[in-house]
């Protein structure tokens, strides 16, 4: 435990370089990034996502606070503090703005 | 002039569902209903500063000022007859209102009423952004002055009839098939005899992208994203609303099915007694403080029927673990698993949805302290 809180960052503001997603668990976001090069399938699944809850979209230029951890390098956790416990999206659509 | 014969088979096709659509006449009666209370309010939004040049039309630029946005419009009814100590408060899915939970589009009982007669204070949300409630329009009018980029205005979700019926689980959309078990009213989609379009007239924009991701004043990255005071989305304004009731069950579905549990995690939430989720709304991202807090409020995870994918999904199976795992007081029921077939993921609207809401009720009795 307190490993894993020692792997988390502390919190910084992020905005969204183009139009993205967060979801509620890890795995959505793997599923969704596995099939994110076809986009048909990937609007569709991402689409259902959001309706159903899932996950959410994040519109290009949107701020938010973010943390990132060692466990999932890849993955952005998002509003944590703001909505908790947050949204996990991908760390490469978005960059850094301050802390 | 006389029209061919074909046209005029076409223009009666289409026009069938809409001549046929009859809402008010297909309303049921019911019995008298005793209330203590009944009445609206609203749990606040923020205000901000509408400037000239986004007032429309221009010849009221003189009347610019300040706006409320992002509002939650609240509606309820308090029976006479109280049943147990909490009151229950409801928010709606995708795409959709409040009246997701009142009358059917085939004219029976809504759960609204329902709980009432069971003897709940019920409590109708309308999500943030959605229905009665206010939603900020401001980027709308930036991009429509030319201030900023067409491409900045955020999407608004349009559910279709397709989407309808695939993702609410009717059974087949290219043939109009419904499961043969099926307990959607599927007439009130055009479906058998007595056909109908009116369960469409409550599908609605979805303008939840409009909603901000930090509160007003911090999009320009220049403050805080953190204001707890701030009640600037749905799950914000639920915690409070639980919280000045001193105490609510919070029941959520699809979209809002997490709703919830982002209440109950929200800074300063001491009011949510009870979480229920219809249709998953589970979470693979809890860390060890918010399982700390949520294993002491029961949680009921509640699915339907037809799914294609093995419920519970993989992620409610983890939230699980780490609620009651933790000592917490997690259920999941799928509905066929219990011996009630044929429910969609509107089971609110479903044939039988009476005898749904009394699963509910009965969870409700068993697992929320009184």
């Amino acid at each position: 435990m307190l490993l894993a809180a020692l792997l988390v960052s502390s919190h910084l503001l992020y905005v969204a370089s183009h139009t993205t997603y967060g979801c509620s668990s890890v795995e959505e976001v793997n599923a969704l990034e596995r099939i994110r090069g076809h986009r048909k399938a990937f609007n569709a699944a991402l689409y259902e996502q959001i309706f159903v809850g899932q996950c959410v979209q994040i519109g290009k230029g949107k701020v938010v606070e973010g943390s990132t951890d060692g466990s999932r390098a890849a993955v952005l956790l998002v509003d944590r503090q703001l909505q908790p416990p947050g949204y996990l999206a991908p760390l490469h659509d978005f960059h850094k703005i301050r802390q | 002039m006389k029209k061919p014969l074909s046209l005029t088979l076409v223009a009666l096709t289409l026009l069938a569902p809409a001549i046929q659509a009859q809402e008010l006449e297909d309303l049921k009666s019911s019995p008298p209903l005793v209330l203590r209370g009944e009445g609206s309010f609203f749990v606040d939004g923020y205000t901000q500063t509408i400037d000239a040049k986004y007032i429309s039309p221009a010849s009221f630029a003189a009347d610019a000022g300040k706006s409320m946005v992002n509002q939650m419009y609240v509606q309820y009814q308090r029976p006479l007859l109280r049943r147990g100590k909490h009151p229950l408060i409801i928010v709606h899915g995708c795409c959709l209102s409040s009246k997701s939970w009142q009358t059917t589009p085939d004219g029976r009982m809504g759960w609204d009423e329902y709980f009432v007669r069971q003897g709940f204070d019920t409590y109708l949300a309308e999500q943030v952004s959605r229905g009665r409630s206010g939603f900020n329009a401001l980027q709308y009018q930036k991009v429509l002055v030319g201030d900023a980029p067409a491409s900045s205005n955020p999407p608004i979700l349009i559910a279709t009839d397709a989407f309808a019926w695939n993702v609410f689980r009717w059974g087949d959309f290219a043939t109009l098939t419904p499961f043969a078990d099926e307990q959607f009213p599927m007439n009130t989609v055009g479906v058998g005899p007595h056909a109908t379009l009116t369960f469409y007239n409550q599908v609605i924009p979805d303008l939840n992208s409009t909603l901000p991701d930090v509160p007003a004043g911090c999009a320009d990255g220049t403050c805080t994203p953190t204001d707890p005071n701030t009640s600037y989305s749905t799950p914000a304004a639920m915690a409070k609303l639980a919280n000045d009731l001193n105490g609510a069950i919070l029941m959520g579905h699809s979209q809002s099915s997490g709703y919830p549990t982002m209440a109950a995690l929200q800074q300063g939430s001491k009011g949510v007694r009870g979480i229920i989720q219809l249709e998953t709304g589970c979470f693979g991202n809890l860390t060890a403080a918010d399982v700390q807090i949520l294993k002491k409020i029961p949680i009921l995870v509640l699915v339907a029927d037809h799914f294609t994918t093995p419920q519970p999904t993989p992620t409610c199976v983890s939230e699980m673990q780490q609620i009651n795992g933790a000592g917490g007081d997690m259920t999941f029921i799928s509905l066929p698993a219990i011996g009630i077939h044929g429910n969609s993921h509107m089971m609110m609207l479903d044939k039988n949805n009476l005898e749904v809401a009394d699963v509910i009720i009965d969870w409700i009795d068993r697992h929320v302290r009184r």
